[in-house]
C-alpha cells in the first residue's frame, strides 16, 4: 500500500503564499497565524480533508492563490496546453467552478485542452476557449453542439457538456470542432487586457 | 469496507541505537573499541580556551560607568577566580560587592559602558558517556565516539537541528503556552520541555540561555519557518542553529500526548538525547542489562548529521486500533476507533467521504478516516 497523500503535498513552494495573499480571496478576516498554520498543517498531513464549509473555502483561497502565483505549473503557452493533478479536481467541485477558475488566473489565449493526470499519465478532459468575438452587441448566440445559448459579451460563461468532441460556434465565427470531456467547455469572452 | 491510512511509529522502546559523543580535536579520547560505558563514565577530556563574561558593573554597584575602575579590587590582567572579589563599593549602612562569577583573567572595563570582561581560564572539560553502552566505532578524525545503546526513542512531526545531549528540564505542562519569560536562567547543557506551543523568542532565549534542545506540542508556521531558515517545510531538515527543536504535532497550539508527556515525567533530570534534524527524542535505558543486549546487535555507522528517511507504513483501520487526529479540532489528541461507516457520508464542506467514530478523552467523535493516523 502506498502512503496517502494529496493536492498540497503536490505544489512545489506552496507554503510560502503569504496570509495577506490568502486573506484576499476570503470574506472572513482570519489573523495571519491562523491562516499561515492552517497552511502549514494541509502541506504535512497533505490527505486530510476540509469538515465545514469554512474551511473548504480556505483550501479554495489557497489553491486560487497558487494558480494565480504559478500560472507556469499549470499552463505552458510553447505546448499551449493545461495540465492539472487529478488532486485539484477532487478539491475543487463542481467541475464548473474549476473550469471558470483555471479560465480567470491562467490568462490563456485561444483554444486550450485541460489535461488532467497524474505524472506522466494525462487524458484530455475539457476545453478552455479564450476568444475575442467578432461582435460588439452586448449579447452574443453561443451554439454548442447546436444547441443555441445568448450569453453577454465579456463574461465567461461554463457548458458541462462531457462529449470527447464538441462542436462549438460563438456567434458569427466560425464554427469549429474541439476536443472535451468530463471538465466541459468554457468560453471566456472577456476582451484581452480588460478585467471585466 | 477497506479503509487504510497512513501509520506512524511514535514510541519505540529499547531501541538499539548509536550515540554520538564529540571530543575537540585539542582533545583527549579516553576509552577503547568495545569498552562498556556507564552514563556516568568519563570517555574523553579537553581544554576550553575561549570565551568572555560581562559583567555589569554600573548597575550592580549603582555607579556611573566612568567610576566603575575606582571600584575595582582586581587590577586589569589580573587572575581572579569564582566567588573571590572583583569589585566593592562601600556605602553608609551597607556594602555592594561583586564576586566573580568564573575563574578568569580580568580583561578589560568599558569605557562607556563600565561593564566589565573577564576572560575565561582555560579548563579542563569532561566528556561523559551520558549512557550505559558499548564503544562501538571511534573517528580519529572527528574526535566522534559512537557509543552502542539502548533508548526509548519518541517520534515527532517537525524539527530542526543536530543531535544533542542534555539534562531534561520541563518548564510547561502538556496544554501550556511557553513564552519566553518561563524560560529559566540555569538551563546550561538542558533539553527544555514546553508545552503546546512555543514561540520564536521562547527559543531563542532558551538557546541565549544556553540550552541545547526544545520540545513542544506545536509552534506557530512562521517562527518555524524563520528557524529552519528555508523555503521549504519538505526541505527544513538537515540544518542547525545551535538548538534542537523538535515539534511532537504541528503547526499551533497543540498539547503534547498523554503518552510522550507521562515518558518525559519518568525521564525529568536524566540525561536524554534529541536529533532534531531526524525529529526523534531519545530516552536512554538505565536498565543494568542493557549493555548485555547491545552486545549482541550490530549497527552501521552513520555520519554524524545523517538525515535517515522516514519510515512510511500504512494500515487498514479497523474497530480498536489506536489512532491520532491530525486535524482540528482533536488535531494531536490521541484515542480508538469505535467504528467504521459503511457508506460515505457528505460533509458540511461538500467532500463526500468515510468517517469513522473514534473514541477520545471520554467522548466519542465523527471524523473523515483520512484525517487520522495510525499509531503503532
Amino acid at each position: 500500500m502506498t502512503i496517502l497523500t494529496g493536492l498540497f503535498a503536490q505544489l512545489p513552494g506552496i507554503e510560502n503564499l503569504s496570509p495577506e495573499d490568502l486573506s484576499k480571496w476570503l470574506k472572513k478576516a482570519y489573523d495571519p497565524r491562523v491562516l499561515e498554520n492552517y497552511l502549514g498543517n494541509r502541506v504535512i498531513y497533505p490527505q486530510t480533508v476540509a469538515l465545514t464549509q469554512e474551511e473548504r473555502m480556505i483550501d479554495r483561497a489557497i489553491i486560487q492563490e497558487y494558480i494565480r502565483k504559478n500560472p507556469a505549473f499549470f499552463y505552458n503557452p510553447l505546448s499551449h496546453k493545461v495540465l492539472i493533478p487529478l488532486e485539484l479536481m477532487h478539491r475543487i467541485q463542481p467541475n464548473a467552478d474549476l473550469m471558470v477558475m483555471l479560465c480567470s488566473l491562467l490568462q490563456v489565449s485561444g483554444v486550450v485542452p485541460v489535461f488532467i493526470g497524474e505524472e506522466t499519465s494525462f487524458k484530455n478532459e475539457g476545453v478552455i476557449m479564450a476568444i475575442n468575438p467578432l461582435s460588439t452587441e452586448k449579447n452574443i448566440t453561443i451554439l454548442i453542439n447546436g444547441k443555441n445559448t445568448i450569453v453577454e459579451n465579456n463574461k465567461i460563461y461554463h457548458f458541462s457538456v462531457e462529449d470527447q468532441h464538441i462542436k462549438v460556434k460563438v456567434d458569427g465565427d466560425p464554427e469549429i470542432m474541439v476536443q472535451g470531456g468530463k471538465l466541459g467547455i468554457t468560453i471566456d469572452l472577456r476582451k484581452r487586457g480588460e478585467n471585466v | 469496507m477497506d479503509l487504510s491510512a497512513n501509520a506512524r511509529i511514535k514510541i519505540i522502546p529499547q531501541k538499539a541505537t548509536h550515540i554520538i559523543k564529540q571530543v575537540p580535536a585539542s582533545g583527549e579520547v579516553m576509552v577503547k573499541l568495545n569498552q562498556e560505558v556507564k552514563s556516568s563514565d568519563v570517555i574523553g577530556r579537553f581544554r576550553q580556551t575561549i570565551g568572555f563574561r560581562s559583567i555589569n558593573a554600573p548597575q550592580e554597584l549603582g555607579v556611573y560607568p566612568k567610576d566603575v575602575p575606582k571600584y575595582l579590587m582586581r587590577e586589569i590582567g589580573k587572575t581572579i577566580y569564582r566567588g573571590e572579589l572583583l569589585a566593592q563599593k562601600k556605602e553608609l549602612l551597607r556594602t555592594r560587592e561583586i564576586q566573580s562569577p568564573t575563574d578568569a583573567v580580568v580583561n578589560s572595563i568599558d569605557p562607556t559602558t563600565g561593564i566589565i570582561m573577564l576572560k575565561l581560564l582555560p579548563k579542563e572539560v569532561p566528556v561523559l558517556s551520558g549512557v550505559n553502552g558499548i564503544v562501538d566505532f571511534i573517528d580519529a578524525q572527528t574526535g566522534n565516539i559512537y557509543i552502542k545503546t539502548l533508548v526509548t526513542q519518541i517520534n515527532g512531526s517537525l524539527g530542526s537541528g543536530k543531535q544533542q545531549g542534555g539534562q531534561l528540564k520541563i518548564i510547561g505542562n502538556q496544554r501550556s503556552f511557553t513564552m519566553e519569560n518561563l524560560i529559566p536562567d540555569n538551563i546550561h547543557q538542558s533539553i527544555i520541555l514546553g508545552g503546546a506551543l512555543i514561540y520564536n523568542e521562547t527559543i531563542r532565549k532558551a538557546l541565549s540561555n544556553g540550552a541545547v534542545g526544545i520540545i513542544a506540542g506545536g509552534i506557530n508556521a512562521r517562527d518555524y519557518k524563520s528557524l529552519i531558515g528555508l523555503s521549504s517545510f519538505h526541505l527544513g531538515y538537515g540544518n542547525d542553529i545551535g538548538i534542537s527543536i523538535l515539534i511532537e504535532h504541528g503547526f499551533g497550539a497543540l498539547p503534547l500526548s498523554e503518552d510522550s508527556y507521562r515518558l518525559f515525567w519518568e525521564n525529568e533530570g536524566k540525561f536524554i538525547y534529541m536529533d532534531g534534524n531526524n525529529r526523534r527524542i531519545l530516552l536512554p535505558s538505565s536498565e543494568t542489562d542493557s549493555i548485555l543486549r547491545v552486545r549482541k546487535i550490530m549497527l552501521p555507522i552513520l555520519q554524524q548529521g545523517a538525515i535517515e528517511p522516514m519510515e512510511n507504513h500504512v494500515g487498514l483501520l479497523s474497530v480498536g486500533t489506536k489512532i491520532r487526529s491530525i486535524w482540528p479540532p482533536f488535531m494531536g489528541s490521541e484515542g480508538k476507533i469505535a467504528s467504521i461507516d459503511q457508506s460515505p457520508t457528505m460533509l458540511e464542506s461538500g467532500v463526500a467521504t468515510y468517517l469513522v467514530t473514534i473514541e477520545i478523552a471520554g467522548q466519542k467523535v465523527k471524523v473523515p478516516y483520512s484525517n487520522i493516523e495510525i499509531v503503532l
